[in-house]
């Protein structure tokens, strides 16, 4: 009678299990903290399941080396921050939905730093698990933007993971017209069509739909 | 037909008498822990850490509010489930070694309702720990700070207290396993901690490479704490998987030799 009780524990504890079996856990699991730069105590907080709070000390932390001058080097010049791509990345693994944190670390990296690069993989980091987030594609379309009107040349890659987005219907028109702006910048016209048929296919706003019908006459694809 | 309605009425009087014992029962328990040490220890712990809170929340700058509120909740969270491993063990070993309950159970209440009673005690106090903290924190952001609390605050609280419940029916279960409350809060705590690691525990199960891995089948022993959102699936799982732990130390209890 014990061995079928306790038969009867495990299989009503195992059962439990059934309801979350498959269930979409948004947030990143901690295997990839293997690529944070301080695992030992992110590994201590998640362990009394306070990832949240590790996020908001990590965005202090942030602060206080971004407000301090000549934190780490002292014979380095004002504005030099090595360490700040560090600190946002590991921000965007723990955190991805940080949304304002993210974002004024990697508008600090991009615009601040001038480095472009890292604050856009940033960005894509926070994105895997935090999908179709506007502020981060707003943010990111902002930064090719950047680098085009500064190097002249556009990340295609980046473009067309902007592109993949703007196709979705949860994103604005507004965010479609931006995306479709880069895309004739970059010379891929085929796409901003597409982008500006989707527009008038999903807007309901008529100012948007007429620039859309504007653009696409000049593109001669009407 | 007529023994039908005696037999309802008789059936209904019963779970009223079950239930007014089992409420007594838990008022009594519930004060026996507002006069302990532990209760002591709990509040200076929470002002503790409320004091903390606040303080990093300054550091924030122009995310005071969240962060506040982060802090808040962590500082909740960790004094319900510090009170939910350490005082279930003591209070039901203090109470089998100076043989108190021995006057309880005597008094026509049966070991299932003196169970029950102890775990709902636990339940409410735990739930009076949360809600005096979020009046605290609610006083605080209002006065001090001129912040409100969001309704998904509450969300999380609720949360909590789910959490904790399952955490007093793990603590109370090894309370009757095991004859020492030091190995009770050592397992619990150890089941808590783990128990926040069950997603990559399952992942390391479809990943099998070497023996070792196959370890992983623990995780479907633990309670899945790596959630950050509740949702109706994670409550159910909570309720099931606490219920199987309530349903083992009842019986535990039921077959006890005092």
């Amino acid at each position: 009678m014990t061995v079928l009780r306790l038969l009867l524990f495990v299989l009503v504890l195992q059962f439990s299990h059934l309801f979350i079996y498959d269930h979409e856990n948004h947030i990143l699991s901690i295997y990839n903290f293997r690529f944070l730069s301080n695992i030992s105590q992110a590994i201590a907080f998640c362990s009394t399941g306070l990832k949240k709070e590790f996020g908001d000390l990590l965005f202090i932390r942030l602060l206080q080396y971004y407000g301090k001058k000549n934190f780490y080097y002292d014979d380095y010049l004002d504005g030099y921050y090595p360490l700040m791509n560090i600190k946002v990345r590991d921000l965007a693994i723990v955190d991805p939905f940080y949304e304002n944190a993210i974002v004024l670390g990697n508008t600090i990296l991009a615009f601040g730093l001038k480095e472009t690069i890292n604050a856009k993989s940033n960005l894509k980091i926070a994105l895997i698990s935090n999908r179709n987030n506007h502020k981060y594609l707003n943010l990111l379309a902002a930064i090719i933007t950047y680098e085009s009107n500064k190097k002249n040349i556009i990340d295609e890659k980046t473009l067309l993971f902007l592109y993949e987005s703007a196709l979705e219907d949860s994103s604005s028109d507004m965010f479609r017209n931006i995306v479709a702006f880069l895309c004739l910048k970059g010379g891929r016209k085929d796409l901003a069509i597409s982008l500006y048929r989707k527009v008038i296919e999903k807007s309901n706003d008529k100012n948007y739909k007429e620039k859309a019908i504007r653009k696409l006459k000049e593109l001669k694809a009407l | 037909m007529t023994i039908r309605i005696i037999s309802k009425t008789y059936l209904l009087n019963l779970l009223k008498m079950t239930l007014r014992r089992i409420f007594y029962l838990s008022l009594y328990y519930f004060r026996e822990f507002l006069l302990s040490r532990v209760f002591q220890i709990i509040i200076f712990f929470f002002v503790f850490s409320f004091l903390t809170s606040s303080l990093v929340g300054i550091l924030a700058v122009s995310e005071e509010k969240k962060v506040l509120l982060d802090f808040f909740l962590a500082a909740t969270y960790l004094t319900s489930i510090l009170f939910s491993i350490v005082y279930p063990p003591l209070s039901i070993n203090n109470e089998i070694e100076t043989k108190r309950i021995y006057l309880v159970i005597s008094k026509s209440t049966s070991r299932y309702e003196c169970f029950f009673s102890k775990f709902f005690a636990f339940v409410v106090t735990s739930f009076a720990l949360v809600l005096i903290s979020t009046s605290v924190f609610f006083i605080f952001l209002s006065i001090f700070k001129g912040y409100h609390l969001p309704s998904s605050y509450f969300k999380e609280i609720a949360f909590i207290v789910l959490k904790t419940i399952v955490i007093i029916s793990i603590s109370m279960g090894f309370s009757f396993i095991t004859s020492s409350f030091y190995s009770t809060i050592l397992i619990t705590t150890m089941i808590w901690i783990a128990s926040h690691f069950t997603l990559e525990l399952k992942y390391s199960l479809n990943n099998i490479k070497s023996a070792i891995d196959y370890f992983g089948y623990i995780s479907y022993l633990l309670p899945d704490f790596s959630y950050q959102k509740l949702d109706m699936n994670i409550f159910l799982h909570y309720m099931v998987y606490s219920s199987a732990w309530l349903y083992l130390a009842a019986t535990i209890f039921d077959k006890k030799e005092l």
